[in-house]
């Protein structure tokens, strides 16, 4: 098969690297030998799913258990599933080119709302039943990732999902598996699918019945069985300093979004932005050891030959050795041509001087992202930074030789008024007069682009309860803005705003959407965030065909009392809290970030036997 | 000290491009732990000079690279240290000290020789009457497709050999042509020619480098006998 594909395939499609899958570090094992198998999926292209933590920890994780074996398959191209169909080739592996169907279990990452449709399309290029309950045969088909924390417009296609981190959850996953197999490598689905639900974080959405109120809203979510537990709970790696780490990651031979070694500093934020998903639901703050790193570290180096090491979190510069860490780094490596990159910035001066001790950084330019132009919005937003912070920061950079300066900001926040709006430009100008003079003396000119997204709510946050503005008053501002970042030196960036709107209806959407989901795909719909395919029309007719009103979900504000599609999955920060944030955001009040100062009660570390874990204060200490 | 390698291109490796091969040879030679050369400046890169691209998909088996070490090591070193850190699909056959400086592998290399497999219809005699008549011609013009639009180049003058062979893997045209930076043919161009003008059927091309040379006064060397 690998031959026929080389010979015959590759030849003619865009990319044939995407597909060779003989990376360094690549594992091979013996289809015989493992007890389990299982193919991990990313729907999108190889470049973007390379790019992913995620699938390199796991994919370590798992192969370095003798019993189990991994193995990868990303959305195929458009001209690849062309040259798949065509030849009737089911949907393979890289690894083995094996077909998708051949393994026990298969797992999606959930990375984003908008690569829904290519799930579907894997399924069926592989040959697999889409529904769940229409799959007598074949893998298990699992999800995982912040989308499984509101899965519901997927639950008829998926088998059961993983909530949180999947670290240990995976490994008893495979393991219950692996007791199910038959002499025949066959299981009963209905059997393992009731074990597995008894497993803390694996949420099985066809063991819950809903029931819906007459005007649409959910009633309830119940269990069909008694042992099922009522709410799932979100998984957590407890001490993240000894987790797993993958110290001979894959090695891609193309270019992909992120070309470099990525150490995981720490992973969660507490700093509570109240849109922030990640913030909300990655939480508590958990660090890993100065030491542990800079051994990984060494490991990278020799196991990959990258040239560059990127520190990986939400938010970085918050890590706290992170100065120390980014010094021995540099010590280490930097005569070896190896670089070292913070891929996140806060927006401080503090950030600036670690960035500018990172000499290479210089030339990509710097990003900062206030997220709101007004002192009032940012604090509807608990974004805990002031105009003086931004440019102070701002100031610094150029001044250490930065010249291109990225602004990220969001518009249709709630509560967002003409002011606020007219406030992102203003700010962005008074960057622009900044940048002027420091460069003169330098010569430079200075370059802003103001990149601006449209706000999405999403589950699990304090804006769950928020609308989104419709697509018109999206636009309008877009246009608002375009008019008044006009100018030399200033360069404005937008999203699509219907783009944002269904990512929205998906993200707040529940099981009803699943149909829409399989029309607009029938229809032809995938790579939707792709811009050369994004086709809004055939979204439209998915949804009247499915007789389903998407500004229900995007555009409707959710009562306090009203049942989300999510909150029989528990994230770990309780409704409660969000809702009291929720009524601070209304009242411009901020909260401050607990990992410094005391808990602000979205009560995850009582609940889950957690807390945030930070190692600065040791380092301090000797 | 520099260091000049022949090296062989095969699969599943002769999908990577150009600079997709130029990052996974940094990379080995990073794994290696070789004592790279940077270049100076804000972004230092190490000093490795690649022979002239190969098209996407053909395989080779003798690509060169020179690169520059920092220090001192014996040619057995390097090729041990490389041997463990290189992927299928890629084999250093050669290692030579170079004296410096030497001319860019680039700029002395200017003949490239390939094998063509493909599979057609037609007798060896066939097939040698159409290249015959190709060689006859005193233009070739093939259309180059780049950003400012269309661009018409003949690539007659560019080609120096072309003889076919019937084998059991199917027929085999072995071809020389122009390379480097004075000018380039690609053996597709020559095939797609072939298609279109001649007719002639050409399905499953597979295209191998047999051999990349410094064409002086009437000599092919290869860019390791030329530095000897
Ligand atoms: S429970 Fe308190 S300390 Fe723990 S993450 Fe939530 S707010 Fe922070």
């Amino acid at each position: 098969m690998r031959q026929y594909i080389q010979e015959k395939i590759l030849p003619h499609v865009l990319k044939p690297t995407r597909y060779l899958g003989n990376e360094w570090n690549v594992v091979k094992k013996e289809w015989e030998e493992a007890k389990v198998t299982m193919a991990f999926a990313f729907p999108d292209v190889y470049e973007i799913g390379m790019s992913h933590l995620g699938l390199h920890i796991l994919y370590g994780l798992v192969n370095n258990r003798s019993e189990f074996l991994m193995e990868r398959v990303f959305a195929p191209w458009v001209d690849m599933e062309e040259q798949l169909r065509r030849h009737k080739i089911p949907l393979f592996t890289l690894e083995s080119y094996r077909a998708l169907g051949d393994f026990h279990v298969l797992g999606f990452t959930l990375q984003y709302e908008m690569s829904y449709t290519n799930i579907l399309n894997m399924l069926d290029l592989a040959g697999i039943p889409l529904k769940s309950a229409d799959r007598q045969e074949g893998p298990l088909v699992i999800g995982g990732g912040p989308c499984a924390l509101n899965p519901e417009p997927l639950a008829p296609f998926f088998d059961c999902f993983l909530l949180g981190d999947s670290e240990e959850m995976l490994l008893q996953l495979l393991e219950i598996t692996a007791r199910h197999l038959n002499e025949d490598g066959k299981f009963d689905r209905e059997a393992l699918l009731g074990e597995l639900s008894l497993v803390s974080g694996i949420y099985v959405p066809g063991f819950y019945q809903l029931r819906y109120k007459p005007d649409g809203t959910i009633g309830s979510v119940d269990p069909a069985k008694e042992e099922v537990p009522p709410r799932v709970q979100r998984r957590i790696v407890q001490n993240l300093d000894e987790a797993y780490f993958p110290t001979k990651p894959l090695v891609p031979y193309m270019e992909i979004v992120h070309d470099r070694m990525m150490l995981e500093v720490m992973r969660g934020c507490t700093r509570g932005c109240r849109f922030c998903q990640a913030g909300m639901v990655y939480r508590p703050v958990r660090e890993r050891k100065k030491d542990t790193l800079l051994k990984q570290a060494e490991e990278l180096v020799q196991n990959t030959g990258h040239e560059e090491i990127s520190l990986t979190s939400l938010s970085t510069a918050d890590y706290s050795c992170v100065q120390p860490l980014t010094k021995e780094l540099l010590n280490r490596y930097q005569d070896g041509g190896i670089n070292v990159a913070l891929p996140s910035l806060r927006v401080d001066a503090f950030s600036v001087d670690l960035a500018a001790e990172i000499q290479r950084v210089r030339k990509s330019g710097l990003t900062f992202a206030p997220e709101a132009g007004s002192q009032r919005m940012r604090n509807v937003i608990n974004k805990n930074v002031t105009e003086e912070d931004l440019l102070g920061a701002v100031t610094a950079a150029f001044r250490a030789g930065w010249t291109n300066i990225k602004l990220y900001f969001m518009l249709g926040l709630p509560g967002e008024t003409n002011d606020d709006l007219a406030a992102i430009a203003d700010l962005a100008k008074k960057v622009l007069d900044i940048g002027r003079q420091e460069l003169m003396a330098q010569r430079g000119r200075p370059n802003i682009t103001v990149s601006v997204s449209s706000f999405v709510p999403k589950g699990h946050t304090p804006f769950q309860f928020e609308g989104q503005n419709p697509v018109e008053e999206l636009r309008a501002k877009q246009q608002f803005l375009r008019g008044q970042l006009k100018g030399r030196g200033l360069k404005f960036k937008w999203h699509e705003a219907k783009l944002s709107f269904l990512e929205a209806v998906f993200a707040r959407g529940g099981r009803k959407l699943a149909p829409v989901l399989e029309n607009a795909w029938k229809s032809g719909c995938r790579f939707d965030s792709w811009d050369e395919h994004f086709d809004y029309a055939k979204w439209q007719t998915a949804f009247e065909n499915a007789a389903i009103d998407p500004e229900f979900y995007a555009n409707r504000p959710f009562d306090y009392q009203e049942v989300l599609p999510w909150d029989h999955l528990d994230a770990g920060v309780s409704k409660a809290y969000l809702i009291r944030e929720h009524k601070r955001a209304m009242e411009e009040a901020l909260t401050h970030d607990c990992r410094w100062d005391e808990c602000t009660g979205c009560s995850i570390c009582d609940r889950f036997q957690v807390e945030n874990r930070l190692w600065g204060d040791e380092i301090n200490v000797d | 000290m520099l260091i000049r390698m022949e090296f062989a291109k095969g699969a599943p490796l002769k999908f990577l491009s150009h600079l997709d091969l130029m990052r996974t040879f940094q990379r080995i030679f990073r794994r290696a732990a070789l004592p790279l050369a940077y270049s100076q400046g804000f972004n230092p890169h190490p000093k490795i000079a690649f022979s002239p691209a190969l098209p996407v998909g053909a395989a080779s088996q003798c690509e060169y690279l020179d690169v520059e070490l920092d220090a001192q090591m014996s040619g057995d070193e390097i090729l041990t240290r490389m041997n463990r850190q290189l992927p299928e699909g890629l084999e250093i056959k050669k290692i030579k000290e170079v004296s410096q400086p030497a001319d860019a592998l680039n700029a002395i290399i200017n003949r490239a020789e390939y094998t063509v497999y493909f599979q057609t219809k037609l007798s060896e005699a066939e097939v040698a009457q159409y290249l015959e008549e190709l060689l006859k011609r005193e233009e070739i013009i093939i259309e180059k497709r780049s950003k400012k639009g269309i661009k018409k180049k003949n690539i007659r003058p560019g080609i120096y050999k072309l003889n076919c062979q019937q084998e059991t893997a199917g027929m085999c045209i072995d071809m020389v042509v122009q390379t480097g930076s004075d000018g380039n043919v690609r053996p597709e161009q020559i095939l797609d020619f072939l298609r279109n003008e001649c007719n002639l059927a050409i399905t499953e091309a597979r295209i191998t480098r047999t051999g990349l040379y410094v064409y002086a006064d009437g000599h092919y060397k290869t860019p390791l006998e030329v530095v000897a």
